[in-house]
């Protein structure tokens, strides 16, 4: 046969063969959850990562011995397409028991296809029973008590999640090239112990040749790095600026104040933070702040990089990768006794604000309401969790939960200060397109500090303002759907006056409409006195 | 018997037809149901279809039109529209009432082109009523955030009208609205620097009321404590800092009011001394 008539024979029976595979697997999915003698509960999420399918095959597993005639299947999606899969199932009416609430899920689409779980995290878990927390309501066994992250839906008054980890950013390191170059050196405690590891390693890559470098820098790294360092330095100016007493400012309040110029970008501790950045931008790879997230990943993986700045939730990826031990510490920082960077800080930050993260939620669709609760309960109970942690790596959210070994360097540090303000200035858009075009002068060995903060002067107030616009706009676009539901709980607490938790409900929209619109007020009256 | 049709034939169908089917209602519920849960557009058909709406019918017609995507004047005018049907029938009653509440706020936020001028006005007409409705209460909260923060006046202005709505809100009994309100006169005391005791004294109010957010009270607790620190109430200072210890055990300001309180009572030479919460 000619080739010009089997090229296309070849791709009809390719395509053949994709239907018919396509067809069987549709059609066992769909024979396996008619089985009348087994439950089936659906979980589907966005973690690619190794480790997190792993612990929750693991938990699927255990359950399953647990509960004859009952199948867990585990459904990741990647993130990209994650949203519109999401919205294609709800609407579709196919969607999982079990789904992670957090992409795509705004609060019309969690009241219109999830159930809310109030009720059932206002009762203690019974997979807790004979534990430290047994008598914990649900929602109490959590380290932030459901009240971050995706959980606590403030608008719908309801909890809609219940969340399985929480993450940390650290700096790791290659264990075994740490102990090759710097042998028994213990990671550093303080930051000028820190500079004096990163000079060791470039002093041994200059004697031996050896292609390695302290730290592998990335766009996607250095920003936060940088970002912590500046806040570290800027605690008291911080504390200076709270004219509201709160001890910690809102990042609206900051951006204000920055248009405002309550505060400007010269401030010495500013200034400060600025050069402890630069210090350290020295001792990544060269042009580092072109390379992208992988491009730093690949750097660090192939042992090129002592060291690398990223969150706990890369550690089992490095772990899978990296064919060396992975540990991390902390950004190590200047404590107020430096006597060069001292002067602008408390000591360490505190994370005690870390929120709770990947929350799954329970779809109108289940058609098992109730054993997917039970699943939730059971990956979530303190047994559970414990095991999710050991075997993904990550943190767990559950409190009284043993950290594994691997685990235990990315613990939240709860005894520490406020963070001072940083380079998020508001965390706007505008603010960050500013900050991440320009970042590279920080570093830019024929420049000073005084380069950036020329280029921030020039074109940060004109951004943050902008930033400060859309949060209005966000302000007026809550407030007014905030008018509509707060018209409903007035009504509805009129006509069923028996139910007392109406009163809560109505009370505590109007509690949160008001500051919102106290904030607004501020903001509108500052930028207008302020050309 | 016909063969059940597939759940796959079923989903593809659902997602060609995903527009028809956005207003679907999500059970067996009531249309103030559906719009307590963010649903408008379903609340508003279920309220529009009504042959012979009475006056709670329209009024929630009303509110949610003026929600419903997208967002026009044509909405906006309607819902006006129906709420002084309300009002022409009977202004002072609960549904009245109601209806000049939302008068104003379709002028103070969803109009494309605010008219704060008309939201005062409807608003002080409300409070003059002297009505124990919430709604006509919650007047005064707006006027407090609509006069005291309103642009372009001098700080005698400032202090005067916030004079004023100290008389004004003295005469509010709802708690959730006297709370609110005292929030956002403590709120302005602190911003406008019109005196740390006069904002200590509306936050304390406003924690007397009942606060019910979690986020809410830990930054009242603080603000109370600094403000009595400020103020040289160390008692009330200590209270509130060992208060916040005691019920945030994760926050990240626990270091600081740890070593505040230990600041406080070591100067006051009591560490030992049992505080009553000031109440």
């Amino acid at each position: 046969m000619k080739r010009e008539k089997l090229l296309p024979l070849v791709g009809f029976s390719l395509l053949l063969i994709c239907f018919g595979i396509a067809l069987v697997r549709v059609f066992s999915r769909h024979r396996a959850e008619s089985n009348p003698n087994e439950v089936v509960i659906r979980i589907a999420h966005w973690q690619l990562e190794s480790g997190l399918r792993s612990a929750i095959d693991t938990l699927a597993r255990e359950y399953e011995r647990g509960h004859p005639g009952v199948r867990i299947a585990q459904n990741p999606i990647p993130e990209r397409i994650f949203p519109s899969w999401l919205r294609t199932q709800l609407v579709g009416g196919t969607a999982p028991d079990l789904i992670e609430i957090g992409k795509g899920s705004d609060d019309e689409t969690l009241a219109r296809f999830f159930l809310p779980l109030t009720d059932y995290v206002e009762q203690p878990n019974p997979y807790n029973a004979g534990t430290s927390i047994a008598d914990l309501r649900w929602r109490d066994t959590f380290v932030d008590g459901l009240a971050g992250g995706d959980c606590y839906k403030a608008n719908l008054l309801e909890y809609y999640g219940v969340p399985l980890s929480m993450f940390t950013a650290r700096m790791y390191y290659n264990v075994t090239e740490w102990k090759r170059i710097l042998g028994d050196t213990p990671p550093p405690e303080d930051y000028d112990a820190f500079v004096d590891i990163c000079e060791r390693v470039q002093r041994h890559a200059a004697a031996t040749g050896e292609n390695i470098v302290p730290i592998a820098g990335s766009h996607y790294g250095t920003p936060w790095f940088a970002s912590s360092l500046i806040g570290g330095q800027t605690q008291r100016l911080t504390q200076r600026l709270d004219d509201i007493l709160v001890i910690k400012p809102h990042a609206t309040e900051v951006a204000l104040q920055f248009v405002t110029g309550r505060w400007t970008l010269d401030e010495p501790d500013f200034v400060n933070g600025l050069h402890l950045a630069r210090q350290i931008g020295r001792f990544a790879q060269p042009g580092f702040v072109q390379s992208s997230r992988d491009d730093a990943t690949f750097y660090f993986v192939q042992g090129r990089a002592l060291m690398i700045v990223t969150g706990s939730w890369d550690a089992p990826s490095f772990r899978a990768l990296a064919p060396f031990e992975v540990s991390a510490f902390r950004f190590p920082k200047p404590f107020p006794d430096h006597p060069r960077f001292g002067a602008g800080t408390y000591g360490l930050s505190s994370e005690a604000d870390t929120p709770t993260s990947g929350a799954f939620g329970l779809t109108r669709a289940s058609r098992v309401p109730e054993q997917a609760i039970d699943f939730l309960r059971f990956i979530t109970s303190k047994q559970g969790n414990s095991t999710f942690s050991n075997v993904s790596g990550w943190l767990p959210s559950v409190v009284d939960v043993e950290l594994p070994a691997l685990v235990k360097p990315f613990e939240p540090i709860l005894d520490g200060y406020v963070n001072g303000i940083g380079l998020e200035m508001g965390g706007g858009a505008n603010a960050r397109r500013v900050i991440a075009a320009n970042l590279g002068t920080l570093f830019d060995a024929n420049s000073d500090v005084s380069k950036l903060q020329d280029i921030l002067n020039a074109e940060l107030p004109r951004a943050v303002r902008n930033d400060l616009g859309r949060t209005l706009r966000q302000f007026v676009l809550n407030i007014a759907r905030q008018d509509t539901l707060a018209a409903a709980q007035a009504v509805l607490r009129e006509r069923r006056p028996d139910v007392t938790e109406l009163e809560r409900k109505e009370s505590e929209l109007f509690e949160a409409q008001t500051l919102q619109e106290l904030r607004r007020a501020w903001v509108m009256h500052e930028l207008d006195a302020t050309p | 018997m016909p063969p059940p049709i597939s759940p796959r034939l079923v989903s593809i169908l659902a997602i060609l037809t995903a527009p028809l089917l956005a207003s679907d209602p999500v059970g067996d519920t009531s249309p103030w149901d559906d719009a307590a849960l963010g649903l408008f557009a379903d609340a508003h058909a279920a309220f529009a279809r009504h042959k012979n709406p009475d006056r709670e019918t329209r009024f929630g017609e009303a509110v949610t039109l003026i929600n419903l995507q997208p967002k026009t004047d044509a909405n906006l005018d309607r819902a006006a529209s129906l709420l002084n049907e309300i009002i022409a029938t009977d202004s002072t009653d609960l549904p009245g009432i109601g209806a000049r509440y939302y008068l104003a706020r379709i002028a103070q936020i969803h109009r494309a082109s605010p008219d704060p001028s008309t939201a005062v006005r409807l608003y002080r007409e409300l409070a003059g009523l002297s009505s124990p409705h919430p709604l006509a209460q919650r007047a005064v909260v707006q006027l407090a955030l609509l006069e005291i923060f309103a642009s372009g006046i001098d700080s005698a202005e400032v202090r005067t009208r916030f004079d004023h709505l100290s008389e004004l809100g003295a005469g509010l009994s709802d708690p959730s609205v006297v709370r609110d309100f005292h929030l956002v006169m403590g709120d302005a005391a602190l911003r406008f620097k019109l005196g740390d005791a006069t904002a200590l004294d509306h936050l304390l109010a406003a924690e007397r009321a009942g606060i019910v957010r979690a986020t809410t009270q830990r930054d009242t607790w603080v603000r109370i404590a600094e403000l009595g620190r400020r103020t040289g109430r160390n008692d009330v200072a200590i209270a509130y800092y060992r208060r916040f210890l005691e019920n945030f055990l994760r926050d990240s300001r626990r270091r600081m009011i740890s070593e505040r309180l230990a600041s406080i009572l070591a100067e006051d030479g009591r560490a030992n001394r049992h505080v009553e919460v000031a109440r």
